[in-house]
């Protein structure tokens, strides 16, 4: 069977996250919770996890989290690292047995810094090519994240189990997000689930959108390779590129993804416009149809967003101390946490959030 | 010398339901129907060309007009049409001239790709309910994002074309067409917010108010070009080529260079009006960028430049010359586009498939990161809707219309256009005949086309899920092959059927 | 009272610029230091702009009603498309002068390169005027279809043109025969025909005409309005 990044493979998703707003640790185990109660929308082909501030004592450090099919894979891939980076520490990802996961690859992490000295911009670019470089060129091997003081942890199974194989109740995290995966057909490969990782971004993604290939096709021009062929990864690329290379902020970034429609726009004053006008016309081909709902987060922070139609359920809740996001009010509600507002996110409504300000 | 082996290529049957009222007589511009000394009405079959229009104004439906029945001796190879014109090359001698695009049978791309619509894993979306999008800008994307000293962008943008819609009017002078032809198009373009297209006989002064729907032509014989004409238009388009006589000029006889004609053109009445076959200050692609620029001097880069092109073998590397130009807009015109004369081998032989032209530019523009210094309009025999959502799944940004355009103005594609008759009134200059087209109504028609075409491709677009139509620009995924070789799909960068 | 003369120093400037400058300058303009800038004066009118150095290419393209005086050569494309307004050369030309050019005047004082004039055209009272001092590359006036095109041949050569006139089917063309050309042409006048156009270009030069006056030339005009009949058949 043709895996991710050979064919391409609709999926639909629960997505789920949780956001401290004032900086306390959350343990995993609260966010195993949430994407549980959303059992049924996942269909045990794929789950993964973001945890963001879990490794305080390695915060410089890249920590590269690699998969391996064999031995011969991981030395290959082991004997490139060590020339090009300097390595603090690298140990197999602990896990504990669970019978919902099976035929698990090797997994490591790598705690790293380059060798060779740069700009922030150019050692952010030197990690991107290189670690998709990798993945592209070294058979059986594959990093699935790479920022700093942050990781995934992802894999084929239910997301639940996944997150019990990983021990995720022994990392504290600022902000986790988590994805259950309903795939239409996959060939239960641990690189293909999400969340999406490039640098300290992670994005999980529910829906299957309809724009990809003019998408893709944009991306591949200025110099990205879908080599996944997924939705999730389009997207995440595409933010890449709108707030790293084009220098947008996450809102301007919102406003291009999922831009506002024409009959919208005509009804706004001048100023408003004329702003979103430039945004669609010049960045036409970063435009998402179709369904989806997204959660973004990266380091400091957490973007949500939803479709210009409103096609996927988003709901949002939150009390002074935590921000939280689920495809379902249930997963929040099962938390049995106090919040002081619970609402559902509207259709191209970004809602960002900074640690210490609310931007949405 | 006469050509003694011509054979009429129709047969005018006439039913004794035939009142003889004569209207077939009036509406004939070739002389077909004409009544004799005895007041008796007779045909000409010789000169007919099958224009249908004595069928359709016929009101006592008493006339049908069919293939000459008479048969040639067969032979596939040699076939009556083979025969018919060495018999017309042998006896007038010159250069074989026809009208429109190809007729002849060769493969069409369009017919072979099928659309694509949501089932399950992602919704169709009701076009009737919720937004659907159809307008496009063409020009330069400016990707390059500046701020101002507090952060704010600046929003400074290329000049660009704006349309509700993604068809525009091709390319038709006054000369190939008639005054009303024009002035139907015109109107139409205005209504729909999209543009007419002058074509390279200059604008008519009556248009010159009407300039946010106006796209000029600076072709090789300059016609009607001067800084008054180019500050009334939306866009400059120069034309390098054109589908059905790639690499060929353009001929003007003097009979169709009325008054309206010289004045539009600014050339004397009555003279021919010739355009070389090169523009000759451009010798090489550096020369393309000359003329580009002084289109931009002249016009204080207020309006975007398009480059019109003939699809022709090496077309990609064409277009990327172009792209690196400075022009906005790359119009690529496909082999069945249409003529108002051109010569037979040429229109028939010469050129590619739009659908494969296409594509392969769409995908090279994009290896070269320049497909967003340009858009690209896909012409030459654009048909229908469906074959609009298919060019623009190739990569095209909009497709423009002619032929199609002249078929809604009555065109009954009898391919006749050199003759300078046309008793549609479309094709002509002859006044009687331009008066029966009427502007209002022609303009009524290609309103109604253009719409209907419009809440077609929101349906299709519906389907896909798909609500904007960026978003099917060069999306590949929306095709499937069928009945294509590999090396067919490999070019088209379209999936099979099933794959 | 004679008006000031705006100066805009070209070096280092964009074409853009100069014509910018040139734009929001006062009615007479002088561009120095121009080295290969093109589309100076570009579709303007009401100027007059002397340029000193060498202009670029399609100097005075699409020009409507502005006069041009470059004090050095002019590289290709003068006057390309040009509607109105003059342009003098104190010097040669290179190739495709007044290719399109449907009015105006260009005076050339020496020579010009290949495929001069083509396609000239008029309507009504707009009729163009290229003329040219000495002589014209291959294929001048090529598909003219009016204007007026004058070579005087100042120097005397005995074929100060090659392949003239080709698809002509409008306009006239003057072509002075050196005195030494003792061949017989079809169709010949003297000076008189041209007189006022020789007076012009006499003034602009500072040259003597009454030589030029008392000259043969030969006189082309279209054999007919339409060359191409019976080059086609009807399909």
């Amino acid at each position: 069977m043709k895996r991710e990044g050979e064919v391409r493979i609709p999926a639909g998703c629960a997505i789920a996250a949780i956001f401290s707003k004032d900086g306390h640790l959350v343990d995993g185990s609260r966010i195993i919770t949430m994407i549980q109660t959303m059992h049924e929308r996942s269909n045990g082909l794929g789950g993964g996890f973001v945890g963001y501030d879990i490794y305080p004592e390695y915060q410089d450090d890249y920590a590269i989290h690699m998969f391996f099919d064999d031995l011969t894979a991981k030395r290959t891939f082991e004997s490139e690292l060590f020339d090009k980076f300097k390595v603090f520490k690298y140990e197999e990802i602990p896990t504990r047995q669970n019978p919902g996961v099976v035929s698990s690859p090797l997994i490591w992490r790598y705690f790293v810094l380059p060798l060779e000295q740069r700009t922030m911009k150019e050692e952010e670019n030197f990690m991107v090519a290189t670690m998709l470089d990798i993945n592209e060129r070294i058979e059986g091997a594959y990093c699935f994240s790479m920022g700093k003081n942050m990781g995934v942890f992802k894999g084929v199974g239910y997301p639940e189990d996944l997150g019990d194989f990983y021990m995720l109740e022994k990392y504290q995290a600022t902000c986790w997000i988590a994805h259950g995966r309903y795939p239409t057909n996959t060939p239960g490969w641990w690189g293909g689930a999400h969340p999406f990782s490039l640098l300290d971004m992670a994005l999980v993604h529910n829906g299957e959108i309809s724009s990809y290939d003019t998408n893709r096709k944009m991306l591949e021009m200025v110099g990205y390779k879908c080599s996944l062929q997924t939705d999730t990864e389009a997207i995440a690329y595409m933010i890449d590129d709108l707030t790293r290379h084009h220098g947008f902020t996450l809102e301007e970034c919102a406003h291009i993804l999922a831009a506002p429609f024409w009959s919208e726009i005509e009804k706004m004053e001048d100023g408003q416009k004329n702003y979103y006008t430039y945004l669609r016309k010049n960045f036409a081909d970063y435009l998402i149809c179709g369904p989806f709902s997204i959660i973004v987060g990266f380091k400091d922070g957490i973007m949500a967003l939803n479709d210009r139609c409103k096609l996927r359920s988003l709901v949002m809740a939150e009390n002074e101390s935590t921000l939280y996001l689920a495809s379902e009010e249930s997963a929040i509600r099962a938390l049995k946490e106090d919040v002081d507002k619970i609402s559902c996110i509207r259709a191209s409504e970004a809602v960002i959030y900074k640690r210490g300000e609310k931007h949405a | 010398m006469r050509n003694i082996y011509a054979l009429n290529e129709y047969e005018v049957l006439r039913s004794d339901r035939c009142d003889t009222c004569g209207v077939c007589v009036k509406q004939c511009g070739y002389g077909v129907h004409y009544f004799d000394e005895n007041h008796r009405l007779c045909v000409d079959e010789m000169k007919c060309v099958n224009c249908q229009r004595c069928v359709v104004f016929c009101h006592a439906h008493a006339l049908k007009i069919i293939r000459n029945r008479n048969e040639m001796h067969h032979n596939d190879y040699w076939s009556e049409r083979e025969r018919k014109e060495i018999y017309k090359q042998a006896t007038q001698s010159g250069i074989l001239l026809s009208s429109m695009g190809s007729s002849q049978k060769q493969k069409c791309y369009f017919d072979h790709l099928m659309l694509n619509a949501s089932q399950v894993t992602n919704p169709s979306i009701d076009p009737l309910r919720e937004p659907m999008e159809t307008k496009v800008f063409l020009g330069k994307k400016t990707r390059d994002v500046s701020r101002d000293e507090n952060g704010k962008l600046i929003l400074k943008d290329e000049a660009y074309l704006k349309l509700d819609v993604p068809i525009l009017f091709s390319a038709m002078s006054l000369g190939a067409i008639s005054y009303p032809a024009h002035k139907s198009i015109l109107e139409a373009a205005k209504e729909c917010n999209t543009y007419y297209n002058a074509g390279e006989g200059g604008l008519h002064p009556d248009f010159f108010k009407d300039k946010e729907h106006v796209i000029v032509q600076v072709a090789s014989g300059r016609f009607g070009i001067e800084k008054k004409v180019l500050d009334a238009c939306a866009a400059v388009e120069i034309k390098i080529g054109q589908g059905a006589k790639p690499g060929i000029g353009g001929h003007l006889p003097s009979n169709k260079n009325t008054e309206i004609v010289a004045k539009t053109r600014m050339i004397q009445q009555g003279s021919e009006a010739i355009s070389p076959a090169p523009h000759h200050d451009i010798y090489s692609i550096e020369d393309l960028h000359q003329l580009v620029m002084l289109i931009k001097e002249a016009t204080h880069y207020t309006k975007p430049v398009i480059v019109k092109v003939a699809a022709v073998h090496n077309i990609s590397a064409i277009t990327s010359g172009i792209a690196r130009s400075g022009a906005d807009i790359i119009c690529i015109d496909g082999y069945r586009g249409g003529s108002g004369a051109a010569p037979t081998r040429i229109r028939d032989h010469v050129g590619i498939p739009i659908e494969l032209a296409i594509a392969s530019v769409d995908e090279r523009l994009r290896e070269e990161g320049l497909r967003d210094q340009v858009s690209l309009i896909a012409s030459g025999g654009i048909r229908n809707s469906a074959d609009v959502v298919k060019a623009i799944a190739l990569g095209a940004d909009a497709v423009s219309i002619g032929t199609a355009a002249l078929v809604a103005l009555g065109c009954h594609l009898c391919q006749n256009c050199h003759s300078g008759i046309c008793n549609w009134g479309i094709a002509t200059q002859r006044e009687d005949l331009c008066a029966r087209l009427n502007p209002q109504i022609g303009k009524q028609a290609l309103v109604n086309l253009i719409r209907s075409w419009t809440y077609e491709i929101r349906e299709i677009m519906g389907g896909m899920g798909i609500n904007s139509i960026e978003s099917l620009k060069g999306n590949r995924l929306m095709l499937a092959a069928v009945d294509l070789n590999e090396k067919e799909c490999e070019i088209l960068k379209v999936r099979y059927a099933g794959e | 009272m004679q008006v000031s003369k705006m100066k805009i120093n070209c070096e280092n400037l964009t074409a853009r610029k100069i014509n910018e400058a040139i734009m929001q300058s006062s009615e007479k303009i002088v561009c120095e230091n121009c080295c290969g800038q093109r589309y100076i004066g570009a579709a303007s009118s009401g100027k007059t702009i002397e340029i000193e150095g060498i202009s670029g290419n399609d100097c005075g393209g699409l020009l409507d009603g502005s006069t041009l005086i470059l004090k050095g050569n002019a590289q290709e494309g003068l006057g390309d498309t040009m509607n109105a307004g003059k342009i003098i050369v104190h010097g040669h030309c290179g190739d495709i002068c007044a290719y399109g050019m449907r009015g105006g005047k260009i005076f050339i004082r020496d020579y010009i390169g290949v495929r001069g004039g083509i396609h000239m055209k008029e309507y009504g009272d707009s009729k163009p005027l290229l003329m040219i001092g000495e002589t014209a590359g291959a294929c001048l006036g090529e598909y003219l279809a009016g204007g007026t095109i004058i070579v005087l041949n100042r120097r005397d050569e005995l074929d100060p043109v090659e392949n003239v006139g080709v698809g002509q089917h409008g306009g006239v063309i003057y072509v002075r025969i050196a005195s030494s050309d003792e061949r017989n042409y079809e169709d010949v006048v003297d000076g008189s025909e041209i007189e006022a156009e020789i007076s012009e270009f006499c003034e602009i030069f500072k040259m003597d005409k009454e030589k030029l006056l008392h000259s043969k030339y030969r006189r082309l005009l279209p054999e007919t309005k339409n060359p191409y009949q019976g080059y086609y058949c009807m399909n």
